[in-house]
């Protein structure tokens, strides 16, 4: 399967926090906390639902649309979320 | 409250004495003199809880091992539940040893508060955590705002209602290390110490008595207000430099005990905590300084 086409969604022991403008995520399923980058805060918030990277990237377009090289981006986030434990492989 | 005399006697007693060392309830046993003597210096302001057979959340006993080491080299063993988990140190070193297993107990079985590796005083009802590593001046800070009105909670661990989120104290004598020791007793004349432990595994170490004032109030709780990161820098002009939030909550969690078995309760504890806290790092040689500048912050907060 491409990778692209991977099914990705927020573990459920995935939390969120705000403290004033910024994200902490802390997955209780690896112990790792991190601050998150909007377009990671909006990858988490996107993968309540499952949908693959192509999707995710091109749902992110429309609010940052300004962003060079978004999907280099998403890819690299989702990488590191799935490493990390905040999100799985559905 | 112990006199030293019944301390003295109790500790050596079989059972031992039962001392309350708020949250706690610390079962205490020892035949060694020296350990006997400071423990009964630094501790005779402690409440003592009747042995009646009443609950005690650590059972400890600070005693020589068995064998030939009793009388060559006598060493100390720390004992709780009756096992030692730790190697034997010098007899010269019962007290710190006490203290030191006392640390471990707290933070490896109370899995019912967050706790985070720091100092914690209060002033106006307002509670200021200090976290740090080894070595970057906590202590020392925390001696020396408690010589001047500032109340200790602990110099040791923050620990935190994880329903409330308020600070519960650990009022415990303020552990002290190489020149910090000439430090404070140089700051503040009132200051008692226990003897001075060399060659220990983190230098020369002593302990200040925790003020009276403080150990009264061993169960008023406090809110934080305010989380500061110091480090001593010798020579250094006093820098306070506000840091954000999330940066305090991922450095604090770095410095808990015990945040990572706590999931989502403990999380969202620390979040609380620092998203009602102002957070800073402080750069210090002065304390002088740096008390006088935390004095203003109470009472501006205390203004606000």
């Amino acid at each position: 399967m491409c990778v692209n086409e991977r099914v990705l969604q927020l573990n459920i022991e995935t939390i969120v926090n705000k403290l004033e403008d910024e994200y902490v995520a802390y997955s209780v399923l690896s112990n790792e906390m991190v601050v998150l980058h909007p377009i990671t805060k909006a990858i988490l918030d996107l993968l309540i639902r499952p949908m693959n990277i192509s999707q995710l990237t091109n749902k992110l377009a429309t609010e940052f649309k300004n962003e060079l090289e978004l999907d280099v981006f998403v890819y690299n986030a989702v990488q590191e979320l799935l490493i990390r434990g905040f999100v799985s492989e559905g | 409250m112990g006199s030293q005399s019944n301390l003295f006697n109790n500790l050596s007693a079989e059972k031992g004495l039962v001392l309350e060392i708020a949250p706690f309830t610390v079962r205490v046993q020892s035949s060694i003199t020296s350990f006997i003597k400071t423990f009964s210096q630094l501790y005779s302001c402690y409440p003592l809880k009747a042995d009646d057979g009443f609950f005690s959340d650590f059972h400890i006993q600070i005693e020589k091992p068995l064998g030939l080491r009793r009388w060559l080299k006598p060493q100390v063993k720390f004992y709780f539940d009756g096992v030692a988990p730790f190697t034997p140190l010098p007899i010269s070193q019962a007290f710190p040893s006490f203290e030191w297993g006392l640390n471990w107990c707290v933070a490896n079985h109370s899995y019912q508060y967050l706790i985070i590796h720091a100092a914690v005083v209060e002033k106006n009802g307002f509670a200021m955590i200090l976290p740090g590593n080894p070595g970057a001046g906590k202590s020392t800070l925390c001696a020396a705002l408690v010589t001047r009105g500032w109340r200790l909670l602990s110099d040791e661990m923050a620990i935190i209602d994880l329903k409330t989120n308020e600070l519960i104290p650990l009022v415990r004598p303020v552990s002290l290390k190489n020149e910090s020791i000439d430090i404070i007793k140089g700051f503040s004349s009132d200051a008692f110490f226990g003897d001075r432990f060399l060659d220990t595994s983190k230098g020369v170490v002593a302990h200040m008595k925790a003020p009276m004032e403080s150990v009264l109030s061993a169960k008023l709780r406090a809110k934080a207000a305010w989380v500061i990161f110091p480090q001593y820098v010798s020579g250094a002009s006093t820098s306070f430099i506000e840091i954000n939030k999330s940066k305090t909550v991922i450095e604090l969690a770095k410095n808990s005990f015990n945040y990572n078995a706590l999931g989502k309760k403990g999380f969202d504890s620390l979040c609380d905590v620092v998203q009602n806290s102002a957070c800073f790092e402080l750069k210090y040689s002065c304390l002088e300084n740096v008390i006088s500048m935390f004095d203003d912050l109470a009472d501006n907060k205390l203004n606000a």
